[in-house]
């Protein structure tokens, strides 16, 4: 073997994983090669020293900055799953403020037909002018503004709505203690103010659908009203004036044409519902209409004998009235035996406003049936949908009393809603 | 609860099921070993903390990927190669190719007698320094194999190169460290 071959498996020879042959070999060269023997020494004593080195322990706490490092790093997620969290977050948050958004539109929807009518309704009246009383309802329609401005809408519709919410929760207070002089308004709407309620009167009078009978009416009643009662045409009188048709309809657009405020669609839609009874207290036949009632009752009064009327005047002059356990407030009760009581002097329909307990409204109901024949009761579409409506305990009721049917004398009858 | 007792395969795979702690007991079993190849390669000692770090958490995150065909250790190893001849480059390209002697090392096996001690740094300061000086690849190969004492075959799996390539490369590197220490030698034969 010579010192190249040698130098080929010098670095196996030192690791000793030589077969033991090669190994005898090259040591029998190493002994004669003064040369190959020196560098095997050296290659040798690299390897021990590299080998000899010292052992580095790592830093202190080494261990647990990596475990700590390593937590991190496993509960952190990474750039793909952190973008996707956030879309999870972010998804949640537009779809829920889509929804609350939805749900208040909805809301502030179901609410505008009620504060449309109000603005319509709403009319600045000077405080000598509501004294003048029903006979000059046509006089105040000509001279509401005809274009009210964007701005005075807003703060009549505002009014309104605080006027509204404030009248319902004084309603027994102002039941209790309203001066004589507003006890009109208070008979035509126990929940608007006076104002408002003779605004309103205005809107949905006759005179806004057909101002030429109401004015002839109106000065032909207004000596004949009783100061606590609105008075209506006649029943047969107001259906073929006021009952929604044609005419109606064309004089409805010749007001629009003129600049006149009309009723809100919802209100003239109502007015052409099947039963013709409601429809003629709904679209103005019954002066006094401000906010939509509860429940809308129109009851025929029983055809009175000769004792029966003697009986009703004595009841007049005395003052004493029957009772009326379901209406909480005395007033209302006056109010509505005088209503009786005129409707059958005069053969005129009464209108009369009052306010009950949700829960006693079958016994008023079973009160009035003593009175004569309910004809008409309806529920108006605008209270079914009105969440405050709905949530209060107490029931709007507007009452008409149609005088008797007097034997002999034709008088159409109305046809039952139900 | 770590469970020291339970193999390398074990542990690797109760760490890809989840199980973060199992990570710690690979951690504390491989520290040691990969420290001292890393330091020996970079003759930094806070550099050397810094990478076996990046290592540690390189294998954490790749663990997923690791089939269990090679030993974990080989597996590991490779990493600590690869980490530490990158950290290497950029030492060397802003050193201009000089690494500093490194003074923090610890010595374990320290005689008593001082003047020997000195005189073993004096050794081992300039082994370190053949090692800063010599091609990355010799310096690797006479690490694994003269410092770690890691078969040929793993040296090879690691390095990715046949066996006899790995002899051959290993007295190619044993010759270089032994030019570089070549002044140590004359001296020492001198002094003797």
């Amino acid at each position: 073997m010579n010192c190249e071959e040698v130098q080929k498996y010098l670095s196996d020879f030192l690791d000793k994983s030589l077969d033991v042959e090669r190994t005898q070999e090259i040591e029998g060269h190493l002994t004669a090669c003064s040369l190959c023997s020196e560098e095997v020494a050296s290659l040798a004593e690299c390897q021990r020293l590299v080998s000899g080195l010292p052992v580095v322990e790592p830093p202190v706490g080494f261990t647990n900055r990596v475990m700590a490092r390593v937590r991190e790093t496993a509960h952190r997620p990474s750039p793909w799953e952190r973008l996707f969290l956030l879309l999870r977050i972010k998804i949640p948050l537009q779809a829920t403020a889509v929804v609350l958004i939805a749900v208040l539109a909805a809301y502030i929807y179901q609410k505008e037909p009620l504060q449309r009518e109000s603005v319509v309704a709403v009319q600045p009246e000077s405080s000598s002018k509501k004294q003048e009383g029903t006979h000059n309802l046509a006089p105040s329609v000509a001279q509401a503004p005809t274009a009210p401005s964007k701005t005075k809408q807003v703060a009549e519709k505002t009014k309104a709505r605080v006027q509204e919410f404030k009248d319902s929760a004084q309603l027994k207070e102002s039941q209790s203690s309203s001066k004589p002089e507003e006890q009109h308004i208070i008979v035509g709407n126990q929940l608007a103010a006076p104002g408002v309620a003779r605004s309103q009167d205005q809107i949905r009078s006759p005179a806004t659908l057909n101002p030429a009978p109401l004015q002839e009416k109106s000065s032909a009643t207004s000596e004949a009203a009783s100061p606590r009662l609105e008075q209506s045409s006649s029943p047969a009188q107001a259906k073929t004036e006021l009952a929604p048709g044609p005419q109606a309809e064309k004089e409805a657009s010749a007001n629009a044409a003129a600049g006149k405020p009309l009723l809100a669609p919802e209100a003239r839609g109502r007015g052409s519902s099947a039963n013709s009874s409601v429809s003629a207290l709904r679209s103005g036949a019954v002066v006094g209409v401000t906010l939509p009632a509860d429940q809308e009752l129109a009851i025929r009064l029983k055809e009175p004998g000769r004792d029966d009327k003697a009986a009703a005047d004595r009841l007049a002059s005395s003052g004493a009235e029957p009772e009326r356990r379901s209406l909480s407030s005395q007033e209302e009760a006056k109010n509505l035996n005088q209503a009786r009581q005129q409707a059958i002097q005069t053969g005129e329909s009464q209108t009369v406003w009052v306010t009950i307990a949700r829960n006693q409204y079958e016994l008023f109901k079973k009160e009035l049936a003593d009175m004569g024949n309910i004809e008409v009761e309806a529920f108006t579409p605008n209270s079914k949908n009105d969440a405050v409506a709905k949530s209060s305990d107490r029931l709007r009721i507007k009452v008409t009393i149609l005088p008797p049917l007097v034997s002999g004398k034709p008088v159409p009858s109305e046809p039952s809603s139900r | 609860m770590l469970a020291e007792g339970i193999g390398d395969a074990e542990c690797v795979r109760r760490v890809q099921q989840g199980d973060t702690d199992s990570f710690e007991v690979l951690v504390r079993r491989h520290q040691k070993a990969i420290f001292n190849l890393v330091y020996r390669l970079l003759g930094n000692y806070d550099e050397a903390a810094e990478v076996v770090q990046e290592v540690f958490l390189s294998a954490f995150k790749s663990i997923h990927q690791f089939r269990g065909e090679a030993n974990f250790s080989t597996w590991l190893y490779r990493i600590g190669l690869n980490h530490a001849s990158t950290r290497r480059k950029n030492l060397h390209s802003s050193q201009r190719r000089h690494i500093p002697l490194d003074g923090t090392e610890v010595i374990v096996d320290g005689t008593a007698d001082p003047a020997r001690n000195v005189e073993h740094k004096e050794i081992q300061q300039r082994v370190q320094q053949a090692l800063n000086n010599l091609d990355p690849e010799d310096a690797r190969i006479i690490l694994l194999r003269d410092l770690q004492d890691v078969p040929y075959e793993e040296v090879a799996e690691m390095l990715d190169i046949p066996v006899g390539t790995v002899k051959s490369r290993l007295h190619r590197a044993r010759q270089a460290l032994r030019t570089s220490l070549a002044p140590y030698f004359y001296a020492n034969r001198k002094a003797s």
